[in-house]
């Protein structure tokens, strides 16, 4: 699955609006594109870090830590690849690969910090907060503002490791295998069946909703 | 759910079995030929499951971050830099002097763009050969030929033997109508990128003044800058380059050679697309101060640029353009700071710091 973001021309980043490095390689596979950055392919680290930066905040976020110490890890992970090059393991998803990397550094950081509350990894209250758009879409469906209406109840009963899969899936573009790599799951069915159990339980409240 | 099972058909699906369903999603998220041509077919197919489809997508589409903070272009800018910093280029050459290595290293994008060249000692022999042999029978030379690219032009040409050579604006290039037998030679002053068509017979040989190449069939570009640095940068094909000091050295392929103006030369890798992007109408900033970019715009678009306002020392801009309109050039420069403004009317433009 091609889960690279489409181009948004309307964001301002500085670096971001020059669309030629991105031309150049956004019809080539990710394993592609990470090994001319293994080789030290300038081009194709200025691409990664145009492409995955502000994707990689925005997931950061959602740890639900300081912004600056998302900031942070990002930079350390760059840095890392950077003087890594020439001996990385071939990425199969550079996406999934970079979202782990970040999580790892992210976490180093709160357990090596002895005055922070101990942050779970799955906590169940804050992290990956899920929200349902209103923007009304293609659908011409007069139950739209029901269902809807029942979404969004439905949606608080997820687990945060649910709403972690769900937010992968569909806002990410993440296959199952991405997920999987995401969210150290040794097989991909496990990845597959944390959204199963998820979308069931969305059907299940919303069915209940229903019959009220 | 029946996605689980490989054998149930989408025409059995209910809801949910799309909700979970990978090549449904991309279609819904990332739609491409692919998945589009096959979902369209699929849904005019199965216009009973159009209602289903269309409230999957839509749920789906539905799910976003509640909590999407964007990184501010200040933010994002200063962990590219600190990268940058943090972590050298990968160098791919053994034969540079530290001294004008360390430059590049710490230069903002880094992208190396400087060459080689040098001459052979072969070449100088060769040199001193053709020079006396130019001297003789001038009168059966061949007609010299000038081409000019002004300002804000660029020129593609043919040589006789089916040379290709791309000239740069501001640059010149002088060669015969026909070339003579034992070798064919140009005159260059500027820069050109030149495609030589292999003739093994025939050295092709481009004189700078300062410098000649001297290849066989190979694609390569030659620069040299106003302050006297000459750069060679070879795409394919090989060149063996030796100095005065009698220093060889070969260049392969991505590989250049800086020579500056006391005659030091070092060699690096170099970013193909700053390097020779120009004939192809990309017009490259890496890293580039005021004066540069005010040299890069004026030459390319053949305008008269205006500095005004104190530009701070350590500023310096990249970007890329690929045929571009100044007018968006401009815009994209002052766009990457407040304090930049520009203006720009007919052949003159101007670009302010405050």
């Amino acid at each position: 699955m091609n889960n690279r973001p489409n181009q948004e021309p309307e964001k301002s980043y500085a670096l971001y609006r020059h669309q030629e490095t991105v031309k150049l390689f956004e019809s080539k596979s990710d394993p592609e594109i990470w090994s001319a950055f293994n080789q030290g392919d300038e081009m194709a680290f200025n691409y990664l870090f145009r492409i995955y930066t502000p994707l990689l905040f925005r997931y950061g976020c959602q740890f639900r830590v300081e912004e600056a110490l998302v900031e942070d890890s990002i930079q350390n992970l760059f840095i890392y690849l950077r003087k890594k090059r020439g001996d990385l393991s071939q990425v199969s998803s550079i996406k999934a690969y970079l979202f782990k990397s970040l999580q790892r550094e992210l976490f180093k950081h709160l357990k090596s910090d002895k005055n922070r509350v101990a942050i779970e990894e799955d906590d169940p209250l804050i992290n990956f907060q899920l929200e349902l758009s209103a923007e009304s879409s293609i659908i011409e469906n007069e139950l739209n503002q029901e269902i809807q209406e029942k979404l969004k109840h439905s949606i608080e009963s997820l687990t945060s490791r649910q709403r972690q899969a769900i937010l992968l899936f569909y806002e990410e573009g993440m296959s199952y295998k991405d997920i999987a790599e995401v969210m150290d799951f040794n097989e991909v069915k496990s990845a597959r069946k944390l959204i199963y159990r998820a979308i069931a339980t969305l059907k299940a409240c919303m069915d209940q909703q229903g019959k009220k | 759910m029946k996605s689980l099972d490989k054998h149930w058909k989408y025409e059995d699906y209910q809801l949910e079995d799309f909700l979970a369903d990978e090549f449904f999603v991309e279609w819904i998220k990332n739609p491409n030929d692919n998945n589009k041509h096959f979902w369209e077919k699929w849904l005019a197919e199965h216009p009973e499951k159009r209602k289903t489809v269309l409230l999957a997508g839509d749920m789906l589409r539905r799910f976003n971050y509640k909590n999407a903070p964007e990184l501010s272009d200040k933010s994002y800018l200063d962990i590219f830099e600190k990268v940058i910093r943090e972590s050298p280029q990968v160098v791919i050459t053994t034969s540079q002097p530290k001294k004008s290595f360390r430059r590049w290293l710490f230069s903002f994008r880094q992208i190396a763009a400087i060459i080689i060249l040098g001459f052979t000692g072969w070449l100088i022999f060769e040199l001193s050969k053709t020079k006396i042999e130019e001297e003789k029978p001038k009168e059966f030379f061949s007609e010299m030929v000038k081409r000019n690219a002004a300002p804000g032009t660029k020129l593609t040409f043919i040589l006789e033997d089916g040379s290709k050579i791309f000239l740069n604006a501001g640059s010149e290039l002088e060669f015969p109508k026909t070339f003579e037998e034992g070798v064919r030679k140009v005159k260059l002053k500027g820069e050109a990128y030149f495609e030589i068509t292999e003739d093994t017979k025939r050295p092709f040989i481009v004189n700078t003044g300062q410098l000649e190449v001297k290849v066989l069939g190979t694609s390569f570009n030659v620069k040299e800058s106003q302050n006297g640095e000459l750069s060679i940068a070879l795409v394919s094909g090989k060149v063996q380059i030796n100095d005065q000091k009698g220093n060889q050295l070969m260049l392969d392929p991505k590989e250049m050679m800086v020579f500056n103006a006391e005659g030091e030369f070092f060699k690096a890798g170099f970013d193909p697309l700053e390097m020779t992007g120009w004939k192809d109408k990309i017009l490259v900033f890496s890293s580039d101060s005021i004066e540069e970019v005010e040299n890069k715009i004026e030459n390319w678009y053949g305008v008269q640029l205006d500095v005004k306002g104190n530009f701070p020392d350590n500023w310096a801009y990249s970007g890329v353009y690929n045929d571009e309109m100044l007018e968006n050039v401009l815009r994209g420069i002052s766009l990457s700071s407040s304090h930049i403004d520009f203006t720009l009317s007919g052949k003159k433009a101007s670009i302010t710091y405050q």
